[in-house]
Parts: structure tokens; sequence; C-alpha cells
């Protein structure tokens, strides 16, 4: 009784620092996945399918490796996976491009990192009513039709301006990169 | 001839946004593979489209730089540049929870806070106040909550452990169990991020008191339940006493459940649900709104010969007091409460697999499963049901032996009448019980042709005795493909 009763407590113990170690770096992989399986709400059913595979071989985790790193190797496999079955609805990369863009992703990182850092003080300088699409596409999750209705544009302006707002964040962390450069 | 960098970044914008058609796709891959700046370009623009699509704290932390009317002195610009910098190991459920975690990952911290960041603008009065505090431990270290102190709407509460009572001013009673993360949204609304949390709601002004999760809505109708959000999404609705309706995103009418109901809602877009009903006690299998056991679904012992759906036990030991795994296709139940030969469970201790083949690829409707067992030495819990549901399409079945997902198995839904036993005040433990796993939109939970239930051993919570369920029936609901006048099951 006494060793099953312990078992169990180490299941438990085993459980916590998953559920902390996955808390952590759920959004970092949620990130990973989006640079192939773009739609956030995919990307989510992706990094749910990798969670329930990454508890399954949890015992095989390596602690003195970084956690993240492990975990994109599951969140790979769950999202090479999704595009090929529910990915099907939508129009999509091609597989070998898939792989490319996986194995570009890792080198790119840290300099990815970097670049998000400034994201927050570009955000702050673009025009209000781009930030306010933005919000809308992104926080508030609305459809593109919605935010159509809502700002009483067509779908191609809305379209338009989300991107042209993109293109100016970009170029505003790409200014800032070279400043620090 | 190459796009010019600004039409790259329109076909790149128009895949990121999901507008664009197969054929552009493909013009893209092409450009992909043969371009390395292009594939570089596409992983800025994808990472750019990310972050503002994961990272709430952009949207509702002021932005470095800006100037903040409730922020005279430009404390928040710091602030989050401080965030900032921890962001990139940060969970998108909260930032400074995840930052004590990772504290008290690593033995640092005592973990403990409460967040008082919120996610709309909060109003001037308190819509709830903190009632007993059971020694509650908070995310963030400089935590300082007594009991009375007030929750305005949006506000986001994030217990580490122990368990804290809210009193909504409508009089709905709501308690956390940490870990959890809460946000109140109005006097008769929250919002359950992730963890568990009690709600009872018995005073008239509380009727509809709403809990949403990242699934499903769900609407007290005079009466008390537990709510679960769990980190992949998965949400669970457990009522104990009157009525709750569960209400899912674009699904449009409610599901009531009653006492004594459980309701499970997988992620995804198919919104698999999973309903646990207890039933009347007798061999007539009766529930609420689950159907008896069946003779007329497409996994019964009764289809003619080619077609007949075969079962098998794939992985454990069934028990030697176990009766044939046909027994689960025969259409119906146990005639008793207690009769091991006309039920189908594994050895104590064991996790098993059994295997449905249906023998050909079916539109999956619903799965419904049945346990029925009692006596005095072990109370009830041989009729707890808890498995994993999956599914696979093709010719052969993917091994069971290692990883299912990585054998290309499906997960189809996950069933754990366990859990219920977690409210308070505890419902005694229902004897026989059913499960029915459905879309809840309608419609399909899924195409296949094999159907693989994992078993789990229940756990006597007392005596922590591990046991197995005495399953007695599986029925499944299915169309086959592509023959849709043959409709197999209701």
């Amino acid at each position: 009784m006494e060793a099953k009763d312990e078992a169990a407590s180490d299941e438990r113990r085993s459980h916590d620092r998953f559920m902390r170690l996955f808390l952590q770096s759920e959004r970092e992989l949620l990130r990973y996945v989006m640079a192939i399986v773009p739609h956030v709400g995919d990307a989510r059913d992706v990094l749910q399918e990798a969670a329930v595979s990454l508890w399954a071989k949890f015992d095989q985790y390596d602690s003195a490796k970084p956690f993240v790193a492990w975990a994109c190797r599951f969140a790979l496999f769950e999202a090479k996976q999704f595009l090929r079955t529910e990915g099907r609805r939508k129009a999509k990369l091609a597989s070998d491009v898939v792989e490319l863009l996986a194995e570009r992703r890792q080198e790119l990182d840290e300099v990815l990192n970097a670049r998000l850092l400034h994201l927050p003080e570009c955000l702050g300088k673009l025009p209000e009513p781009q930030r306010a699409l933005l919000k809308g596409y992104y926080f508030d999750e609305d459809t593109v039709e919605a935010l159509a209705k809502k700002f009483d544009r067509s779908l191609e302006a809305v379209y338009k301006t989300l991107q042209r707002a993109r293109t100016a964040l970009a170029e505003c962390i790409q200014g800032k990169m070279r400043s620090l450069g | 001839m190459d796009p010019s960098a600004e039409e790259l970044q329109s076909r790149i914008a128009a895949v990121l946004d999901g507008r664009a058609s197969d054929d552009e796709a493909t013009q893209l891959s092409q450009l992909l593979r043969d371009d390395p700046a292009a594939r570089d370009a596409w992983l800025f623009q994808a990472d750019l489209h990310a972050r503002l699509a994961v990272d709430e704290t952009l949207w509702t932390t002021p932005a470095p730089g800006a100037q903040d009317r409730n922020d005279p002195d430009g404390v928040a610009p710091a602030a989050a540049a401080f965030q900032e910098s921890s962001l990139l190991q940060g969970s998108w459920i909260g930032r400074r929870a995840a930052w004590a975690w990772s504290l008290a990952a690593a033995g640092l911290l005592a973990v403990s806070a409460w967040n008082l960041a919120p996610r709309t603008a909060p109003a001037e009065e308190p819509v709830a106040r903190f009632a007993r505090l059971d020694e509650c431990r908070w995310v963030a270290s400089d935590a300082s909550v007594q009991t009375g102190d007030g929750l305005r709407s949006g506000q986001r509460v994030e217990l580490s452990s122990g368990r804290a009572e809210i009193l909504f001013a409508s009089g709905a009673a709501v308690t956390l169990i940490g870990p959890a993360i809460f946000e109140t949204l109005s006097a008769n609304s929250a919002r359950l991020v992730i963890g568990q949390l009690k709600a009872v709601a018995q005073t008239p002004a509380s009727k509809g008191f709403t809990v949403q999760t990242r699934t499903a809505k769900l609407v007290d109708i005079g009466t008390e339940f537990v709510a679960t959000a769990s980190a992949d999404g998965y949400s669970r609705v457990d009522v104990s006493l009157g009525e709750v309706d569960v209400q899912l995103d674009g699904v449009a009418s409610p599901q009531r459940l009653f006492a004594g109901d459980a309701l499970g809602v997988e992620p995804g877009e198919r919104r698999v649900v999973s309903r646990i009903e207890r039933g009347d006690d007798t061999p007539n299998f009766r529930f609420p709104t689950i159907e008896p056991p069946s003779s007329a679904d497409a996994a019964d012992a009764s289809a003619p010969g080619r077609d007949r759906p075969m079962l098998q036990a794939v992985f454990g030991s069934l028990s030697k007091h176990s009766g044939p795994v046909e027994t689960l296709l025969d259409g119906r139940g146990q005639e008793a409460k207690d009769t091991p030969e006309q039920s189908v469970f594994f050895n104590d201790e064991e996790t098993g697999m059994l295997l449905l083949d249906l023998k050909r690829v079916m539109d999956v409707r619903k799965v419904n499963s049945y346990s029925w067992h009692g006596n005095v030495f072990r109370d009830r819990v041989r009729a707890t049901q808890r498995f994993s549901l999956y599914g696979f399409r093709g010719d052969e079945p993917p091994p069971v032996d290692g990883p299912l997902l990585e054998a290309g198995w499906e997960l189809i839904a996950r069933v754990d009448t366990e859990e219920y036993f977690r409210t308070s005040p505890a419902v005694r433990r229902p004897a026989q019980q059913a499960s029915s796993i459905t879309a809840a939109g309608g419609g399909p939970v899924g195409r296949y042709r094999y159907l693989l239930w994992h078993v789990i051993p229940s756990v006597e919570p007392t005596t922590k005795r591990i046991n197995g369920t005495l399953f007695g029936e599986f029925d499944v609901y299915a169309d086959p493909v592509g023959d849709p006048a043959a409709k197999q099951g209701r």
C-alpha cells in the first residue's frame, strides 16, 4: 500500500513539474508552431496534441537540457500531422518547405527573440486606427468580416490596413535592430 | 521573375491570414523553396503575426513611451520593459504566474500572488469580494490579500495553492482551488482560465451565474457545480445540485445538465463532448438523456457474416473472472450490479486496451460506454469509467504498444467519471454509469474504421485501491461512408 501511495505521489509531483515547464513554455511553443501553422486556433490545437505526447514521454525528458527545445520536436511532429489531415481545408505550404522553415526557425531563434523585444514600443508608435484594427484582429479575435462591419470598411481594405500595420511594425523593429547593431 | 519585396510580403500575408488560394500557396511554396531570403522573410513575418496573436500583454500593458493617463510618473513603461525581459520565458496565461512558477520550480520561492493587471479597464465598484481564505499562496510574492478585499470587473486572480472563496455581488459564491487562474467579469460572471472552481448560485439574483472557459460557457440555473479548465483547452463541468446549461461557441442550443451529470469538452473544431450520466440501477439501464444499450448500433455482434464488427483485448490482461469481450457487443448491459461474467474488465492495477474493428470506414456519430457494479466491499468503484477513446481510419490499425498518437491514432475524447467525486459535498458514486461521446454541433466525431478504448483502472479514494472497471456494453452509432442510405444505429 505504501509503495502504491509513493508511486501516486511521484506521479503527482511529476505531473506538477510537467505543468510548470509546459506553462512556462507555452507561448514560445505557440510562436514556434505558428511559423508553420499560422492560424492561432489551429496552432493551439496542434499544441494541445503535442502536450498529450509530451506528458506521455515526460519520463524521457532530460532535465539538464532546455524543455522548449525538447518540446519543439513534438510540436513540429504534431504540426506536420495537422497539415496532413486537418490542414487540407486551408491553403498551406508544401511539406518540404515546412521542413526547411522549421530548420531555419531554430537557427533564427535568438534573432527572432531579439527583434520582438522592440515590439511593444513599436506598437505604441502605430497610429491609433491601425493599432485598434490589430487589437480587434489579434486580441479580440474578431473575424475580418466583423472588423469590416465595425470600421465600416471593405474586406479588402481591412486586409490592406492589417498588412500596412504589420509592415510598419516590421520596419520599426528593423530600424531599432539597426540602431542597436 | 522574382516578386518585389512588397509583393512577397503581401503573398506571405495572404497565407498567414488564411485567405490565399491553393494556387497562391503553391506559388509561395515555390518561392520559399528556391530562395533562402524569402524563407527568412516568411519567418520574420510569421513570428510577428504569432506574437501579436499570443501575447495578450501587448494589448493590456501600456506601451513604453506611450503616455498613460493613469500613470503620469511613467512607472508603467519601466515595468513593461522589465516584464519584457522575462517575456520570452513567460507563459501566455500570465507572465507573473509563469515567473513565480519558474522560481518555484527551481525551489527558489514559496510560490505565491495575485495579479492586478486587468484584461479590461476595471470599473470602480467591486463586483465581488474575497471571503474565506484557506492556506492561500498567490503567484505574486508581494500579494497581500485579506478577507473582504474587493475585486473589480476584469481583475485577475492567480492562486498558486490553497482555496479562496469569492462572493459575487449577485450572491453567487465561487471557491477557487489552487493552482488556478481566474477573472471576475461582472457581478454575476467570471472566467476560469485554468484550474478548478466550485460555484454555488442559490440566491435569486445569482440565477444565470456564468463561468466561461476557453471552450465552454457554463450557465448556472440555481445550483452547484465544479468547473475545470486544463492547460490544453479541455473543459469540464460536474453538476452536484440543480441544473447547468453548457453553451458552446457556434452551437445554437445549450446542453442542459442535471445533478449527477458531467460534461467534458475537448479542444478542437469538432467540439467533441463526453457526457456522463447515472443510470436507474436496473437491468433496463435507463439514463436521463443517454439511450439504453442498443442491439441496432454499428458495434453489435448480431451483424451478419463479414460485416460483423470484432472486438479484441489488444493490451493488458482481462481478469480471469471477466466475461468474454464479445459481451460488450451483445446489445445489452449486465442483468445485475455484480455480475462479473456478464462484464468485461482487466486485472486490477492494469491498464488495458480494447480494439474495435468496424470492418469498414464509418462516420462515427456517437460512442456510448456502459458500466455497472456495486457491492459492499468495493463501493461502486468498479463502475467508474476512466478511458481515452482513439480512432483510426486506415486498413491496418497502428501498433498499440508504444505512444498511440505517434503511431497514428487520433485522440477522440477522454472520459473520467472518477473526477466527479471531487465535488463537494461529495455525491454518492453511481453504481450504474453511461458515458456518451458526440460532436457538440451535430455531425460525426470523426471518420474511422478502428476505435480503441484505452482503459485506465479506477482508484478507490479512501483506500487508494486500484480496480478494473466492469464494462457492460459499448455502442457505436455510425454511418457507412459513401452509403448515406444505409444508416446503422440511430
